[in-house]
């Protein structure tokens, strides 16, 4: 356990640095640069004055070598957009509202959805399996910004029970405001819904079918006992490995969600900051949310092991 | 008391003994007749059947030229003319949408087609070689899948432009990963399995176990991969032309249709709700047909 | 008892009155799509932010006179008899927002920043008038010897070179607005940047900002005429869809917003039956095609008039504002409406430039063709017109920049017989890099002008005034004209020379196609009043603003 960590951990390194190098030098490709629309209209000696001042004006290896330098002890220098701002200070106020919503959509989709799958699978064939089915594949269908702007219409705009847009800020910034946040959660959380009630539903059914479920009904177990004890617990393992993929996705925002409500959060910044060639930013992002991605896949992999006692850890040799 | 010879013989021979009287099913035909059983797949495919039918014939049925403006006419509501109203530039957009929806279906169509070729030769090469390159190869896929998605696809489109080779290089980039992973997994587990090794006792040439085994069982996935591939990329392509980085007008979509439609949604809601509900059409029909395939390709669940 | 009782309730009431009047919340809710992250006045970062929160010399304002521009930071000014010394008398009592007075020194600081080569302002040419300010601009001169004095705390002189009719009118501009040298050079890098570091003289200070979110400016006690400002905040919202910010409105979420396309025509109406108040005034702004001049294009064929004409001509302008933008004027010159010369509108004082010639062709396709073929024989060029492929670069996924380049992609094809090929960049950055390497025969562009004057307009097309964003277009005649401006101060003269400049510009060389005028409309809620539209200053006036309930 212990060596497949370090293992990990080192592995997780070399990923970061490629990761990086790969953002720094797609960045360069794209024509023009973060400087263009502010250098538009000077005249020649003070345009290579601002470009001096941004350090634009050296070749584009020397740069990489600095920004990477400057990367390792964690600085990744001023943002363009933002300017004279930091991406850690933009991360630390935009972060946690991002993170609220994410994990409200995630937990209200997740667990409607888990709710709605049990349904589906126990009455198999019935209305409420395909009403479950047609649903969770409606939600899918709809496009996100389609569905927020139409739940926008009916909530705020000809019912007027909620506000329109904004977010808590401040003292409510985690506990509070709650009327804000209804509309983009309901929006984000679908996708959880229609996710996890068709993980559920489908390895629900592979496990009816299977042979320990047969010796547990020939025993003469009840109906419930036998869905709590054999059908629940192994058809919950996909759930258990998909689950902390969405805790990753969650917590790196929705761009239109947060731009139909107009939520202060990181998927919006990091969409501007693209376009812009902002490469602090998306230098600092991207890394978070590669660290987040490798984290996830590796607690996946010790929840593999740990809720399915056949897996063992990857990097120990069979037999 | 019975004797032997109160027994007669009657013709025996072994091929009688050995002889199968229900005609012998391939997997195929047997995954055709569960989907058939399938209301809801059967349905799918005949929704999926006429929207691709809509999508050859239907820009042509009203007659009407849906690229020249005709600015007397804009905006038109349903009518009997315009079955589903005119655009901003008085086009008509029955004619529009189903040349959007054409557009939308043949990009997912070869964005999956590259997702599943470059996916199944990269996962070939690394479950075949194994070892280091394997392992290079993997790394390699690590990183791609690090890489938030939406960063690779805008910075595809800003460096190669709006236009649909750029668009197909960006849906598909990240896609091929995991048809790799899923290739090369199911062919180190089938090298393991008794039936290919029994195949390869008995004297089956490398050739037969290919095409028998190997690509049987890779293409139930490969299917599988290709019926939820379809209604993802349709949904990115969409998605896209929100943030103004997709296709973009006068080049028509259904995402480019839904992006300028939105844009008036309280004025000309029918410029919304057509494109929207051919898109979410096509994109159930796909999910649901997948969903059907899954179960019918499944051995497990056969009954 | 009755008494009792009777008295009680009319104190009740009289409570209930006094909480009703206490509750009549001095704020307005007001949208917009980004905010400008540039806080330095002498950058004009965020124009209407600066002008509410800042105050300089003048302060331009419109009313029942029009627009104009009257004395605030100033009380008094002398002018010289020649023209060419301008003394201010600046307020006593008006304040930064920590209490510190704001002395003449400030506005030396100010325009001193400007002019210093290393910060490279965008608008140090505005002083350039000013003696040895574009000598230390240039590097050839030391900060000592701009004509800018502080005579004493309160007393600002500066000198000209020459006398300039124009000067005072670009002083409404927020680069000429003072700055505290302290904090800026405290701030050093983050001045600007950083909102927490800034002072403010005018009317508001910015008190919160949550970036994508919202921002709120409060009433700033300092401000020499806070008396008269009755608002105690403005909220700024960030709506990105324009939807949301209808529905916002009609719930009363929003005080005021800029509506577009359907969304105006829509509230026009309701305004006129009295839901709302809808302001429609004219912006100094035109937009039009800008062709090719600096590589005259991948055609080769910008350079030629006539061909240029041919295109500008083919746009039926009244036709395609009808149906691409619901708004706007058709524009047949450069120098937009709004611009004033010699106290009225420059415009009605020197007609259309184009009208006549444009209306004898629009609509006339043959007449049309063969005039861009004449110009095709001048350059000597065989390829039949069918033959000939024009680029339009453009950007922008909104329905009215897409129904925009279609139009006119049609309108040209339709009229000449010829293929105009879509460029259409990811985004404006793209659409810059795009323009400066020349790869276009046209593309989208005009100008809003920064001062109210002609010369604001026509400057833009000086040799290399503004780079390659004026699609390169250089006429030595033009430019000598625009020379001999400087220490002309009579008007009439002025006027003649500004109409040959139009002249060659749009007629000779047709270096550009205007299409149409710009126009602004403000929705308003009924319970605000005294709201004020500018265009040279705040282009929204909350300083006399007040709310109703």
């Amino acid at each position: 356990m212990l060596r497949y960590t370090i293992r990990r951990f080192f592995e997780l390194l070399l990923t970061l640095f490629l990761i990086a190098t790969a953002t720094f030098f797609l960045l360069e490709a794209v024509p023009g640069d973060p400087l263009t629309e502010r250098a538009d209209h000077l005249p020649e000696a003070s345009r290579a004055a601002l470009y001096e001042r941004y350090g634009l004006d050296k070749p584009i290896m020397e740069r990489y070598v600095l920004t990477m330098k400057k990367m390792c002890m964690g600085d990744f220098g001023e943002s363009f957009v933002y300017a004279g701002q930091t991406v850690t200070g933009l991360l630390k106020t935009r972060l946690p509202v991002s993170a609220r919503l994410g994990i409200q959509q995630m937990l209200l989709g997740v667990t409607v959805g888990l709710l709605l799958g049990i349904a589906a699978a126990m009455k198999r064939g019935t209305w409420v399996d395909y009403a479950v089915v047609t649903l969770s594949v409606l939600f899918i269908s709809i496009p996100h910004l389609i569905f927020g702007l139409l739940l926008q219409k009916l909530f705020a705009g000809t019912l007027r029970w909620l506000p329109t847009i904004g977010w808590p800020s401040g003292a409510d910034l985690w506990f509070g405001g709650w009327k804000y946040t209804i509309l983009p959660t309901l929006t984000g959380c679908f996708s959880y819904i229609a996710t996890y009630a068709r993980l559920l539903k489908t390895s629900m059914l592979d496990v009816v079918n299977q042979e320990y479920v047969l010796t547990a009904e020939s025993k003469g177990l009840s109906q419930g006992q036998i869905i709590r004890r054999h059908i629940l617990r192994n058809a919950f393992i996909p759930v258990m490995t998909q689950l902390p993929m969405s805790v990753a996705m969650c917590i790196t925002g929705s761009f239109f969600i947060e731009s139909i409500y107009a939520i202060p959060g990181i998927g919006q910044y990091y969409v501007t900051a693209v376009n812009n060639q902002d490469l602090s930013i998306v230098l600092g992002e991207t890394v978070l949310i590669s660290i987040l991605y490798i984290l996830v896949l590796f607690v996946t992999d010790i929840l593999y092991v740990v809720v399915d006692p056949r897996i063992q850890l990857p990097g120990k040799k069979h037999r | 008391m019975l004797k032997p010879e109160d027994f007669e013989v009657v013709g025996y021979t072994l091929e009688e003994a050995n002889r199968i009287d229900r005609p012998t099913i391939s997997y195929w035909q047997d995954a055709w007749r569960r989907l058939k059983k399938n209301p809801i797949a059967m349905a799918s495919l005949v929704v999926l059947a006429l929207l691709i039918i809509m999508c050859i014939i239907g820009p042509y049925i009203r007659g009407y030229d849906f690229v020249t403006k005709n600015v007397k006419m804009k905006n038109q509501g349903v009518s009997w003319e315009y079955w589903f109203g005119t655009d901003y530039l008085g086009r008509d957009l029955f004619s529009r949408v189903w040349m959007g929806a054409r557009a939308s279906i043949i990009i997912a169509l070869v964005a999956t087609a590259l997702k599943l070729v470059v996916g199944t030769i990269y996962g070939a090469i690394m479950a075949h070689f194994g070892g280091w390159v394997d392992d290079l190869m993997m790394r390699i896929i690590e990183v791609i899948n690090s890489l938030p998605s939406l960063l690779l696809t805008i910075l595809i489109m800003l460096i190669l432009g709006n236009n649909l080779f750029a668009l197909l290089v960006a849906l598909s980039i990240t896609a091929w990963c995991s048809t790799a992973r899923q290739v090369r997994g199911m062919i180190k587990q089938l090298k393991e399995t008794e039936y290919v090794y029994a195949a390869e006792v008995l004297g089956a040439k490398p050739m037969h176990i290919i095409a028998k085994h190997y690509v049987t069982n890779m293409l139930g996935i490969l299917i599988l991969n290709a019926s939820t591939a379809i209604p993802g990329f349709i949904f990115t392509e969409a998605g896209l032309s929100f943030l103004g980085i997709g296709l973009t007008a006068p080049e028509i979509s259904l995402g480019v249709l839904i992006s300028l439609g939105q844009q008036t949604i309280d004025f000309y809601p029918t410029q919304l709700l057509f494109p929207c509900a051919v898109l979410c059409i096509i994109v159930m029909a796909f999910n649901l047909l997948g969903d059907g395939l899954r179960d019918a390709l499944d051995p497990k669940l056969r009954q | 008892m009755k008494k009792i009782v009777s008295l009680v309730l009319a104190l009740l009431m009289i409570v209930g009155c006094m909480s009703v009047a206490a509750f009549a919340e001095q704020n307005v809710n007001v949208r917009t799509t980004a905010f400008g992250n540039n806080y330095d006045v002498q950058d004009m970062g965020w124009r209407w932010m600066m002008a509410a929160c800042y105050d300089g010399l003048y302060r331009n304002v419109a009313d029942s006179e029009g627009e104009h521009f009257i004395l605030a930071g100033a009380e008094s000014v002398d002018v010289s008899e020649d023209g060419t010394v301008y003394t201010y008398h600046l307020r006593q009592n008006a304040c930064w927002s920590d209490g510190v007075p704001v002395t003449a020194k400030d506005y030396v600081y100010g325009w001193t920043r400007l002019l210093t080569p290393s910060y490279n302002y965008d608008y140090a040419s505005f002083l350039f008038g000013v003696v040895g300010a574009e000598e230390y601009y240039k590097g050839e001169g030391s900060a000592e010897d701009v004509g800018v004095v502080a005579l004493d705390d309160y007393t600002l002189q500066i000198t000209l070179k020459v006398a300039d009719p124009t000067f005072e009118s670009k002083l409404v501009a927020t680069p000429t607005y003072p700055t505290r040298q302290d904090l800026a050079e405290a701030a050093g890098e983050a001045w600007g940047t950083d909102w927490t570091l800034c002072v403010y003289n005018g009317p508001f200070c910015m008190s919160s900002l949550v970036e994508d979110n919202s921002m709120v400016w409060t009433k700033n006690p300092y401000y020499w005429d806070a008396e008269n400002v009755h608002l105690d905040t403005v909220t700024w919202l960030i709506v990105p869809q324009e939807s949301t910010a209808a529905t916002m409105f009609e719930n009363g979420e929003l005080d005021q917003y800029q509506p577009t396309g359907d969304y105006a025509i829509k509230f026009a109406k309701e305004a006129a039956e009295g839901k709302y108040q809808y302001l429609v005034t004219d912006y100094p702004g035109t937009i039009g095609l800008r062709f090719n001049r600096l590589t005259n294009g991948p055609s080769g064929l910008m350079g030629n008039a006539k061909i240029c004409k041919a295109i500008s001509y083919a746009i039926d302008r009244e036709e395609m504002i009808d149906a691409v933008y619901g708004a706007y004027k058709p524009a047949y010159s450069y120098v937009a409406p709004a611009i004033s010369f010699n106290g009225s509108s420059y415009r009605s004082q020197a007609g259309e430039v184009i009208q006549e010639e444009a209306s004898a062709y629009t609509g006339d396709y043959d007449a049309l063709r063969a005039l861009f073929q004449e110009g095709l024989d001048e350059l000597g060029v065989t390829t039949p017109m069918s033959d000939i492929t024009l680029s339009f670069l453009s950007n922008g996924s909104t329905t009215v920049a897409t129904a925009e380049r279609e139009y006119l992609q049609q309108a040209l094809e339709e009229a000449l017989g010829i293929k105009v090929e879509l460029n259409i960049a990811g985004d404006s950055k793209l659409f810059i890099a795009e323009r400066n390497e020349g790869n276009y025969d046209f593309f989208m562009s005009g100008w809003y002008a920064d001062y109210n004057d002609p010369l604001d307009f026509l400057y833009t097309v000086y040799t290399n005034a503004y780079g390659t964003s004026m699609g390169g277009y250089s006429n030595a005649k033009f430019d000598e004209l625009c020379d001999s401006l400087t220490g002309e101060i009579d008007m009439a003269k002025r006027l003649e020379i500004y109409t040959e400049m139009e002249n060659i510009y749009l007629l000779e060389d047709c270096g550009f196609a205007p299409i149409y005028y710009a126009t602004k409309q403000v929705l308003l809620q009924n319970r605000v009043k005294d709201y004020r539209t500018s265009s040279f200053g705040a282009s929204a006036e909350f300083t006399i603003c007040y709310v109703e309930e």
